[in-house]
């Protein structure tokens, strides 16, 4: 596992290339549908698209382009009505349809970590608790002594593992989330919205988090977000609307990206005052 | 599962809440576990009473039977023997002429009223029995006709002492006029006797109880054997054949009067299911036998004394449930982000429906242990109590396997059960949730002064009320009566009135939690 990271990281980093590199997470021709007749909304329309691994990809999009559902569906916290989810993992690949319930929890506990708008810790455990916290629901082995202590260490977070997530300030309480998704070497890391909540210095050191995952632990992130600023740090950008990909950019600056949602916002018709400063749950 | 992350984190964030859970628990199995080591102290009581009123006697024959008999058919008037005759004293005579026999005496009592002290008492005053060594704790055995030996429970009811006189009224009925008679008759209290009687609150001799006038019942026949066989059980039951044989040859020979006539089986000899004979409704029991009959005549006393003891468990169990449940409840709701962080994180419904339940099981060990421990206590002082203002002889309370295991299981399945549905809520909890966006909650909570206060307070007036009304009611009710068994009890009955109060003051505050 950790050889296999260090050579994605390597290949990374070496080949620069950025372009051939194998799937981390597929999903093809997804639907998903909420209410019925002319009340009816679909954040998902027959979307296809796919994320390399070891690298760091931003999903965006105006409110309602269906940017949140996909995380979501991605990441087994929802079902798709149609299509399907192919996760690779340590393990082989995954199909993420059909799945129950609890095996969808299993493949969340294994193989997705989660990074939150909200921190999103648990106030009753401390900083080390909610770290090692899903290795400890069960599953996997014991985590990686020698990782974590690099992650940690990595995270600024050596001083604060004893805190309660109350004792921390909002940056860190953050890090500790992002130092959740990495110890256990998940095969992909969710982040949604994970700037929305803090300053920009803070939300700054978020993303140069998320870049270092990538480029020092060969992790796979995919990011949600509204912040055309914070998806110019990935390596690349999949915009959506109206349920479907409109384009995927490589390496795009923030103006590019910011002038594109504009784009984007007025070729689904919707009103496009508002939309590049918009909440972003979709 | 005591490591489960998600336990421990319940369990740190419940805190303060559960402590009101806990109370709950704690009070309702101690009063649960208070009633079992008191029925047990009780039917403790009742056995060495018991012991010690059949002591000396190898067999005890119950003579009431006779009695009735000879009513009916002096009423029918087909007496074939003559009303003068005691029928019970026939029959002691007859088994006083058996080889093993040392002893057969009948025993009777009369029904006196007496007027000391301004005070209406009834007393019951029996034959002294040569059979039993009388426990004389002052003064002397009843020499002359108008002394009396006075149960020491009665003499101090009463404020009579070893000199005093009484004077008490006596009636006896006219089977030829149809009428009861008066009379009276001044007795002198020549001494007092300490340990358990059953019967009887003094005893005068053979000779003094004839001489007054009143109606004798009769009550049984105690029979004590010779030498070795004294005490020897074996002896004991076939002594107890031989004596059955003798009844119903007595019957068969028409020196005894039956209920049943002219029946041809009524001489017939029936062994009960605790080897007891009996014939012609005479019972015939051993010394063991008649010790376990009191015994049981007593329990079932104490039974009712166990349903109301038990009654008012099950009110403090069903208000702790509700307590515990609404407890639980407000924790899953409060806990609703947490329990969505974990399932997104890769906890399953079934951990957080494990977690809750098993929070709830520790509680209710906890608790269990704790009410054990709190009603034991409670035991031991109640018994304290009456040993000094009831009954000196009331066996200490004494903890016992049914108390701890009825206490400990009480404890586990109201906490688990209680918190079942909030369980199964939890394990409905979407991890979509986890997902909203909604700053985290600060750190602990302020605790409610006003709540906490208030239900101490409750609490402290409830376990007053429960010691007020031990200590009231035992030195107040019991004296008035002469065979202080039967209003004892209702003197117990009075002070568990109060023990769900502590349980109701604690818990209400907290249902609004």
């Amino acid at each position: 596992m950790s050889g296999t990271a260090r050579v994605r990281s390597v290949e990374t980093m070496t080949t620069l290339a950025k372009t051939t590199v194998q799937a981390a997470v597929r999903a093809e021709a997804l639907t998903k549908t909420y209410g019925a007749g002319n009340a009816a909304v679909r954040p998902l329309q027959n979307l296809t698209v796919s994320f390399p691994a070891g690298r760091f990809t931003a999903v965006m999009g105006p409110s309602g382009s269906g940017k949140s559902t996909l995380m979501h569906v991605l990441a087994g916290l929802d079902t798709p009505d149609g299509g399907d989810i192919t996760l690779a993992t340590d393990r082989g690949p995954i199909s993420l349809t059909g799945l129950t319930e609890k095996q969808l929890t299993r493949v969340r506990r294994d193989s997705i970590g989660f990074i939150f708008q909200a921190y999103n810790l648990i106030p009753a455990m401390t900083a080390e608790e909610n770290i090692v916290l899903p290795s400890s629901l069960g599953g996997r082995a014991q985590v990686d002594k020698t990782f974590f202590r690099h992650v940690v260490d990595r995270l600024g977070l050596t001083d604060r593992l004893h805190h309660r997530p109350f004792e921390l300030s909002g940056g860190q309480q953050q890090r500790v989330a992002v130092a959740r998704a990495l110890v256990a070497r998940p095969s992909v890391v969710f982040a949604d919205e994970p700037t929305g909540n803090l300053d920009q210095a803070s939300g700054a050191e978020v993303l140069d988090l998320l870049r270092t995952a990538v480029d020092e632990f060969g992790q796979t992130v995919i990011m949600v977000t509204h912040d055309a600023a914070a998806a110019a740090v990935a390596d690349s950008t999949v915009l959506l609307a109206d349920g479907r990909v409109v384009q995927t950019r490589e390496e795009p600056s923030a103006e590019e990206l910011a002038a594109a949602m504009l784009h984007a916002g007025s070729v689904v018709g919707a009103p496009a005052a508002g939309q590049a400063t918009d909440g972003g749950v979709s | 599962m005591i490591g489960s992350p998600v336990l421990r984190t319940n369990l740190r964030s419940g805190g303060k809440r559960l402590w009101a859970a806990g109370a709950a628990v704690v009070i309702s199995v101690a009063f649960v576990v208070t009633a079992l080591i008191l029925l047990g102290s009780f039917n403790r009581t009742m056995e060495a009473q018991a012991v010690a009123d059949a002591e000396g006697a190898d067999l005890v024959v119950n003579a009431e039977a006779l009695t009735w008999a000879q009513n009916a058919a002096e009423e029918a008037g087909t007496s074939e023997t003559s009303s003068g005759d005691r029928p019970d004293q026939q029959l002691a005579d007859a088994i006083s002429e058996l080889d093993a026999v040392a002893e057969a005496e009948a025993l009777s009592f009369v029904f006196l009223q007496g007027e000391s002290s301004g005070v209406d008492s009834m007393l019951l005053a029996g034959d002294l029995p040569e059979t039993r060594t009388m426990d004389v704790a002052e003064g002397s055995l009843p020499e002359q006709d108008d002394q009396i030996l006075l149960v020491t429970d009665f003499a101090e009811a009463n404020n009579l002492g070893v000199g005093d006189t009484m004077q008490v009224a006596t009636e006896r009925f006219n089977a030829e006029s149809g009428n009861v008679e008066e009379g009276s008759a001044e007795l002198t209290v020549s001494g007092l006797a300490s340990g358990y009687h059953r019967t009887v609150s003094g005893y005068v001799s053979s000779e003094g109880l004839e001489s007054l006038d009143a109606d004798q019942t009769p009550t049984s026949l105690r029979v004590a054997m010779t030498g070795e066989d004294h005490g020897d059980t074996q002896a004991q039951e076939e002594l107890q054949q031989q004596i059955a044989d003798v009844v119903a040859a007595m019957i068969d020979n028409g020196e005894l009067p039956t209920d049943t006539g002219s029946d041809d089986d009524a001489a017939q000899i029936f062994t009960q299911p605790d080897g007891s004979l009996v014939v012609a409704g005479v019972d015939i029991r051993t010394q063991q036998q008649i010790i376990d009959a009191w015994v049981a005549d007593l329990t079932g006393q104490s039974t009712a004394l166990l349903s109301i003891g038990l009654g008012f468990g099950a009110i403090a169990v069903f208000v702790a449930s509700l307590v515990i449940s609404n407890t639980f409840q407000v924790l899953v709701a409060s806990r609703s982000r947490t329990m969505a962080l974990l399932r997104a994180v890769g906890a399953t419904a079934g951990q957080l429906r494990r977690a809750t339940v098993a929070e709830g099981a520790l509680l209710g060990v906890g608790g269990g242990v704790l009410g054990v421990l709190l009603g034991w206590s409670a035991a031991v002082g109640i018994a304290t109590v009456a040993q000094r203002f009831w009954l000196e002889s009331f066996s200490s309370a004494q903890l016992s396997v049914l108390a701890v295991v009825t206490g400990l299981l009480l404890g586990v399945a109201v906490t688990v059960l209680a918190a079942v549905m909030p369980a199964l809520k939890a394990g409905r909890t979407s991890p979509m949730e986890a997902l909203r966006p909604v700053e985290i909650s600060a750190g602990p909570k302020r605790i409610p002064w006003v709540r906490t206060v208030l239900g101490v307070l409750l609490a402290a007036g409830g376990l007053g009320g429960v010691l007020l009304s031990a200590l009231i009611h035992s030195r107040c009710w019991v004296p008035q009566v002469p065979s202080s068994d039967s209003l004892g009890f209702c003197s117990w009955a009075g002070s568990w009135f109060h023990v769900p109060l502590p349980s109701w003051g604690s818990s209400l505050p907290e249902c609004r939690v």
